[in-house]
């Protein structure tokens, strides 16, 4: 059975996150901040979630190596990591873990049920919202495949990597749906690469297309692209969309979203990135 | 009284260390021979969880040494919850180790009492630890999981955070039953249930092997044929060798009371060699999904 490998230390797996960074990124969501930030805010957070699976009371255990890659600045495609980490394209959870940028502090109204306060909490950040230049989609996929073709052949038995990216707009550098089905065509014995596209609206959109299981309601060719470059979700992801977000989601389901709000990125975001790591 | 006859096998996941190992359970000093109650416990950490290996200590040593171990007892629990949080130096922990140290600990659970008097067992579980009654080499009973279908990635499980305990009243299951002179009692952790209720519905009996492995009195000419193999492998065991395997993690699990003698030690070492050589091959052909195991085999003769 596919995307059933077990996760490992011996036999870990990787997830590449591919965000885009151009300057349409710096257009507000609903609350008035930026795509660009928000999207910073959750990968930050969904990075600290994964050092959280990882912790054990002896260490954090490599179950999973990370890669962050940015498209836009400077119309160039790098690792959107910074300090320590800058330049790496994909390591090991530990040393994300042992290599935060900051830490910062974030006010939070806490609500125990009798009566609320104020809270401030410090959180790790390893990205920082970048919004500017164009959107070198095709040249961000080709060092996407790069990264994950080096990665299979020294992990030929792993599960399946999964790369999530998120964007807000169109390609200016050509078509990337070869470079993105080269991506899904890749495989370990486990299965093919997993690629789960994500795609952000500007704060008036409405009606947000979230993991469709056919095509028949996508607004236009560019969604159709998306849309058909995107993998099955696993039935392990299906089952936490249901259980944890009331989500009932079809075998056929597309790790793909259109036109996306805040709630639906956290959600996306979420059930993307889950793996069964017993 | 009947005599009663407990050992325990253990083994860690495939590919992590003996110190890794997130079970719990009762050890042997448990079963004091001239006790008509006795109480056996076996916890399972959750894997995703930090620190879980210390709230299942914490709840197996609770349950086998006070009767009065409520789990509907919401302070009882807090005075547990209290010890754990005790036991772990916060400040010392990494920034990660700290924040995930607020999400608690996450333990499945079972417990049983004996009372060989009254010839009766009474077990209490949450999660998917299982306990199994062999009669005349039948299985007569399975709690609280009957089938290897039952079993799933999210089990119930007993937090050490209150707050997550608010639905824990439902999720406590009870069974009584009778036991008798020849029952075989077992109690395992979920990976090695799944495979026992898997083996039973294919009509094999897998607890023949089992005791075959721990019974000194089965099979003698193969036992010894392996204790030559065993020696091969790991050199001459004199007295002054099995006094320094004292320093075994699971020696310290299972003996616990620092007057067992080195014999004993040894050959509990060598009957868990036998046992664990034969979980890998289970776990080698995917029959035995790959996690922590711990089975109690308790005999009443």
């Amino acid at each position: 059975m596919a995307y059933s490998a077990e996760i490992n230390r011996k036999q870990p797996t990787c997830f590449l996150f591919v965000i885009d960074q151009s300057g349409s990124m710096v257009d507000n969501l609903a609350d008035g901040k930026s795509k660009a930030w928000h999207v910073a805010n959750k990968i930050n957070g969904l990075l600290q979630n994964l050092v959280s699976r990882c912790s054990k009371s002896d260490g954090i255990r490599d179950y999973f190596y990370i890669g962050v890659i940015g498209y836009g600045q400077d119309s160039k495609v790098v690792s959107a990591f910074e300090g320590n980490l800058s330049g790496k394209e994909l390591i090991p959870i530990s040393e994300i873990a042992d290599n935060p940028l900051e830490f910062r502090e974030i006010e939070q109204m806490i609500d125990d049920g009798n009566f609320k306060q104020k809270q401030t909490s410090k959180f790790p950040v390893w990205i920082n919202p970048i919004a500017d230049g164009s959107t070198p989609m095709c040249e961000a996929f080709t060092l996407v495949n790069q990264v994950i073709d080096n990665w299979l052949k020294q992990n030929s038995n792993c599960f399946p990597p999964i790369v999530i990216h998120i964007t807000d707009g169109e390609s200016t550098d050509g078509d990337p749906s070869s470079k993105m089905a080269q991506l899904r065509n890749m495989s370990s014995s486990d299965g093919n690469v997993l690629l789960f596209n994500v795609h952000l609206s500007s704060a008036n959109s409405t009606n947000p297309l979230f993991f469709p299981s056919n095509d028949n309601n996508l607004p236009d060719s560019y969604a159709n692209l998306l849309y058909n470059n995107s993998s099955l979700l696993t039935p392990y992801m299906i089952e936490t969309a249901q259980k944890e977000h009331g989500i009932n989601c079809d075998t056929n389901a597309r790790g793909f979203v259109y036109n996306g709000d805040l709630d639906t990125l956290i959600k996306a975001l979420d059930i993307g990135s889950r793996v069964d790591i017993k | 009284m009947n005599s009663v006859k407990y050992h325990i096998f253990c083994s860690p996941k495939k590919g992590s260390k003996k110190t890794e190992y997130e079970d719990a359970f009762s050890p042997l000093y448990s079963v004091g021979y001239s006790s008509n109650i006795i109480r056996l416990a076996i916890a399972d950490g959750a894997t995703e969880s930090s620190f879980s290996k210390e709230w299942a200590d914490i709840l197996v040593d609770h349950f086998s040494q006070d009767e009065k171990f409520d789990l509907r007892n919401t302070d009882y629990l807090s005075l547990l919850s209290t010890q754990w949080g005790g036991n772990i130096k916060n400040d010392d922990l990494p920034w990660y180790a700290q924040s995930k140290l607020k999400h608690g600990a996450h333990v499945a659970f079972l417990g049983i009492t004996v009372a060989l008097d009254k010839q009766k067992v009474i077990a209490i579980a949450v999660g998917d630890c299982c306990f199994f009654i062999i009669r005349d080499n039948k299985l007569i009973s399975a709690f609280p999981l009957v089938d290897a279908s039952q079993f799933n990635n999210t089990p119930d499980l007993i937090a050490s955070d209150k707050g997550q305990n608010i639905t824990l009243p439902k999720k406590i299951i009870n069974f009584e039953t009778d036991i008798q002179q020849g029952d075989l009692l077992l109690m395992a952790s979920d990976a090695f249930s799944a495979w026992f209720l898997s083996e039973v519905k294919k009509n094999n009996k897998p607890w023949n092997f089992i005791k075959e492995i721990y019974d000194d009195d089965l099979r003698v000419q193969e036992k010894k044929r392996l204790y030559k193999n065993w020696l091969q492998i790991f050199g001459y065991w004199d007295k002054e060798i099995a006094e320094s395997k004292a320093e075994d993690y699971f020696i310290q699990k299972v003996f616990n009371d620092g007057n067992s003698l080195a014999d004993e030690k040894m050959d509990w070492l060598f009957k868990n060699w036998i046992f664990s050589n034969w979980l890998e091959n289970l776990r080698n052909t995917g029959l035995l999904k790959n996690d922590d195991v711990s089975l109690l085999c308790f005999e009443i003769k």
